[in-house]
């Protein structure tokens, strides 16, 4: 008997036994689970930056399982916890289901034409006795960019206020402002598949871990395969990232940049800097803007000897030298960071710094090696960055500045150019304080939940109150739906379609599998009922369908350096994604950009190209440039009254504002509560004891939580995850901001701890 | 050659001694153990009156072992060209 | 010969009586319930000194190594609870791997990879 057919007759026998007592043992039906799904579903996860594809798994009318996307080359069928539970949060007991109106201090349910029309009369009144910039809308880089699209337009283009923002600028403004002072143009050069090549990471204020828990994965196992690939670490604490660290430095919280500077210095000084490279790429530039020699730039670097570094950071220079040598030993290297860098007073320039590294080593166009830079939201780069969701941008990686830019944009929204103003609106920062001051008189808030989210949340509350607050939101309770005037249901994840932009450049769809719960509708189209009630019939009734915007946005994009033109719905369903360029509908994406391959680069005329690996042609010259910024200390040091240095982040398990993840019981159970980290050398010394309630404060507010005593952070510094509105992180935080980018400075504050 | 699809029921302190023992046994496969105590394994033979020595000697001379239980047999060469049994449901 | 089938079909039809009566116990929960636990109490605050075995195991392991804690496996201990977790849970996150149990003589993952001492390459870990 062949063996083939044998085994098929055990298999049979053993099945069959094994039926005999009611266990199945054929995969997929012993998988009680998976068994009940019947159909499944490409799609996104809804979570982190990353950018995780997953399948919906669904039975009748239910979602009732969510898995890996084998198919999916970010994650390759693995997924974190969060991902894994994502079908829990869809029905979360906590979904908002009806459109309400506050009466007398009471949220009453109210339709959808109430709702709608109450809204639109407010905002036209107030736009007519204030003016427009009396209005604001405050969106999210969780939001889909057909939905950022819509908010734009209406907005920019038709109330004509460039008040727009949303929270990417409270996460990835600085790296944006990194990647234009650096490089020239929004949005890393490389990919996720540089992983694969590197030689060295340098993970730098990034819990990657906890926070991209699949970009870790996909680093350990690359180095479980290659033991001989390095992973050097710089952050102010221990996190489980460290598990595969070769060396970490430990900076007092924002008193990085001397130690990036003096890794440059010792790059230089010991040969490891590409010279040719820097001859034909590189344009060095003092703080002012001002061009340098290079000669200049190493005098500049000589303020940061690696003994310098020392007395500023209180890394000690051996480990400084060391790091130095590994990076420019290493044949290719990878930097990433997230909020410990953009978080930051001087978050652009800790950008800047780290990008010089890769400028100077020539580490940098090729596969391998690649400053890239991590976000923290799912669509945070697509939506926002490229759709143009902030206050000084328009879609297509765009300006309000720039008059050719507002003329392409006015046209395709057919709107009068006149409508978008040419000076940037309010930031974020700047917008809540004009809604405290009563000169913005009604927000539209979408999809986030600032109340909570805002550093120094407290004080933003007066404005909140005050003023007439809208908020679409798919979740209830949130910290700021107690201070909205309406509520409307917006339709969750997976009850809507539309497109996800991840880290990498790459656009993904996501397809709607369900009916929107109760009364919920989709963004886009709340947004775009209120137009037309508003008086913008003529502008917004074209829209009929998702790809209605998309194709309209993504013909914005057309010639741009991040063109979508390429990537059409019917393409974008088939596909696991488009990483842009994607200048045609043939074109397959790009995996660099700068260099061979990227489209702007090989339609360059060869005299340009000539003696060049690269070409950055966001810049005037095509070249790069390294910045010598000074080492500015954060807006609030310790001092004797508050000696500890404050720093908030996530943890695995919950995500922001903690609607989502909270909702879901595997989750809150496994971290129900929010803590403060304290290494124990501070502890005894405080007479803290693990579990002791304590009281953290800062100059602007306390806040009383549990201790955890734990030697994660580094003596004089204390941690707290922001997820709970409970334990409100954002109380102590600090409103300070960077003059650049605008973007806070979460990550430093001065704190005091003390027994309850 | 036939084969049999068994459940073997153990006493529940036994169980896994029952499966190394089985493990063993090499015309014995086993699939694991489900339901607390209940062990799935593949008997092979050369007859079905072997089968039965087989699964008598298991019954028997393995300590724990509460019975032996077949839920699907195959005689596939001594009845030719005719389907698997169906599984018994 | 056909007496013999006859005993062992005989015995069969014994057996499902047997076993049918014997293990009307629900699917995946074997019968079993967690005890009642406050939900400000995480697992891991009570498993640290409940089963500190397990504990210590789980963090040598990749599963510990990623941080992914009990509730992926078991619930939440209130609606969900599974003392033996079913494969289906693994194939959520290990999609990747697409496991025909009949060529590999197991029935569930958990045969070859226990959850809790998942094992990573030795260097990889400091
Ligand atoms: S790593 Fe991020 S994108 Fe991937 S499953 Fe986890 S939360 Fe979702």
């Amino acid at each position: 008997m062949p063996l083939k057919r044998r085994e098929f007759l055990k298999a049979s026998a053993a099945a069959a036994a094994a039926a005999s007592i009611g266990v199945n043992l054929i995969p997929g039906m012993d998988n009680k689970l998976f068994a009940d799904a019947v159909s499944w579903e490409k799609s996104v996860c809804r979570f982190c930056g990353t950018g995780c594809g997953v399948m919906i798994g669904k039975k009748g009318d239910k979602v009732v399982a969510i898995k890996g996307d084998l198919k999916n080359p970010i994650n390759k069928g693995h997924i974190c916890v969060k991902g894994f539970f994502l079908h829990k949060v869809i029905y979360a007991k906590t979904r908002l289901l009806y459109p309400m109106i506050k009466r007398n201090g009471k949220f009453e349910r109210v339709s959808w034409d109430e709702a709608l029309d109450y809204v639109a009369r407010r905002f036209n009144e107030i736009r007519k006795t204030d003016g427009p910039d009396a209005l604001a809308f405050y969106g999210s880089g969780q939001a889909e960019t057909e939905e950022t699209y819509m908010a734009n337009k209406l907005f920019k283009g038709c109330i004509g206020t460039n008040n727009m923002e949303g929270n990417p600028r409270l996460c990835m403004a600085s790296a944006v402002g990194g990647y234009l002072s650096s490089l020239g143009l929004d949005e890393p050069a490389g990919t996720y598949q540089d992983i694969e090549h590197a030689e060295l990471f340098l993970l730098v204020g990034s819990n990657t871990a906890e926070c991209h828990p699949i970009i870790f994965e996909r680093i350990v196992r690359h180095k479980t395969k290659n033991p001989t690939v390095k992973i050097l670490i710089i952050d102010p604490r221990k996190t489980p990232t460290d598990q595969v660290a070769d060396i970490h430095l430990f900076p007092k919280p924002g008193w990085d940049l001397a130690v990036l500077h003096a890794m440059a210095h010792v790059i230089i000084k010991e040969g490891y800097a590409d010279l040719d490279f820097i001859k034909n790429h590189v344009n060095f530039k003092s703080n002012d803007g001002k061009d340098i020699t290079f000669e200049a730039y190493q005098q500049f670097l000589e303020d940061y000897t690696p003994e310098k570094a020392e007395a500023i950071s209180g890394v000690p220079a051996g480990d400084i030298i060391k790091a130095a040598r590994m990076f420019g030993q290493a044949k290719t290297a990878m930097s990433m960071w997230t909020m410990g860098i953009n978080q930051r007073t001087r978050g652009v320039w800790a950008n800047n710094l780290i990008h010089n590294l890769h400028l100077l080593t020539g580490k940098i166009g090729v596969p391998g090696s690649d400053p890239f830079s991590l976000t923290g939201q799912p669509n945070a780069c697509g939506g926002v960055r490229e759709g143009g969701g902030l206050c000084h941008l328009l879609p297509g990686h765009r300006k309000v500045t720039n008059p050719k830019h507002r003329e392409e944009v006015a046209k395709v929204w057919g709107v009068p150019v006149g409508n978008i103003q040419p000076k940037p609106g309010k930031h974020t920062i700047a917008m809540f304080e004009a809604l405290n001051e009563g000169k913005i008189k009604g927000i539209y808030i979408m999809c986030t939940n600032p109340a909570q989210s805002l550093p120094y949340a407290q004080k933003f509350w007066k404005g909140l109150k005050e003023q007439f607050v809208v908020l679409a939101e798919s979740f209830y309770p949130t910290a700021t739906s107690d201070f909205a005037d309406v509520l409307l249901p917006a339709a969750f994840w997976a009850e809507k379609e539309g497109v996800y932009g991840c880290t990498e450049r790459r656009s993904q769809y996501m397809p709607q599998v369900l009916q929107p719960m109760g009364e919920a509708r989709w963004d886009a189209w709340i947004l775009r009922d209120l137009a037309m009630r508003m008086g913008f019939k003529k502008e917004f009734e074209k829209y009929r369908t998702a790809e209605d915007i998309w194709n309209e946005y993504i013909s914005l994009t057309k010639g741009r350096d991040m063109d979508l033109s390429g990537a059409t719905y019917a393409r974008l369903k088939k596909e696991r994604g488009l990483v842009w360029p994607v200048p045609s509908e043939t074109h397959p994406g790009t995996y660099k950009r700068y260099t061979q391959g990227d489209p702007f680069f090989d339609e360059l005329p060869e005299e340009k190209k000539k003696g060049r690996r690269m070409y950055f042609y966001g810049k005037p010259d095509g070249k790069a440039v390294v910045w010598a910024r000074p080492a500015k200390p954060p807006a609030e040091p310790t001092d004797k009254d508050f000696p500890y240095a404050l720093t908030t982040g996530r943890v695995l398990e919950h995500w922001h504002t903690g609607t989502m993840t909270r909702a879901v019981l595997e989750l809150a159970r496994a971290v129900p509560r929010a803590y403060v980290e304290i290494h124990p050398q501070d502890a005894r010394k405080l007479g803290i004891a693990n579990r002791d309630t304590v009281v953290v404060e800062t100059r602007r507010g306390k806040l009383e939580i549990e201790a955890r005593v734990i030697d994660r952070p580094e003596p004089g510094t204390l941690f707290i995850p922001w997820h709970w509105k409970e334990w409100l992180a954002n109380l102590l935080t600090i409103d300070a901001f960077d003059p650049g980018s605008k973007e806070p400075e979460y990550k430093v504050a001065a704190a005091r701890i003390y027994k309850a | 050659m036939p084969i049999a699809g068994v459940v073997v029921v153990t006493l529940p302190e036994k169980t896994s001694e029952v499966l190394q023992a089985l493990k063993r046994l090499s015309q014995v496969t086993t699939y694991g153990v489900h339901k607390d105590n209940n062990i799935i394994a593949v008997l092979e033979s050369e007859s079905t009156s072997g089968l039965e020595r087989l699964s008598n000697r298991i019954s028997r001379s393995i300590e724990g072992v509460i019975g032996v239980f077949p839920a699907y047999i195959n005689f596939e060469d001594e009845v030719p060209d005719q389907e698997p049994y169906p599984p018994v449901e | 010969m056909k007496n013999h089938l006859l005993t062992l079909f005989g015995v069969l039809a014994l057996s499902i009586l047997f076993i049918g009566l014997s293990f009307a116990i629900p699917e995946g929960t074997q019968g079993e319930k967690h005890p009642d636990v406050e939900f400000d109490v995480s697992c891991m605050d009570c498993h640290a000194e409940e089963t500190p075995e397990i504990v210590t195991e789980w963090r040598g392991s990749k599963h510990g190594f990623m941080n992914f804690g009990c509730y992926m496996c078991h619930g939440d201990g209130t609606v969900d609870f599974e003392i033996k977790p079913t494969t289906a849970k693994c194939a959520g996150c290990h999609d990747g791997y697409s496991v025909d149990f009949t060529k590999l003589n197991v029935t569930s993952c958990f045969d070859c990879h226990p959850g809790h001492t998942l094992q990573l390459h030795e260097s990889t870990i400091k």
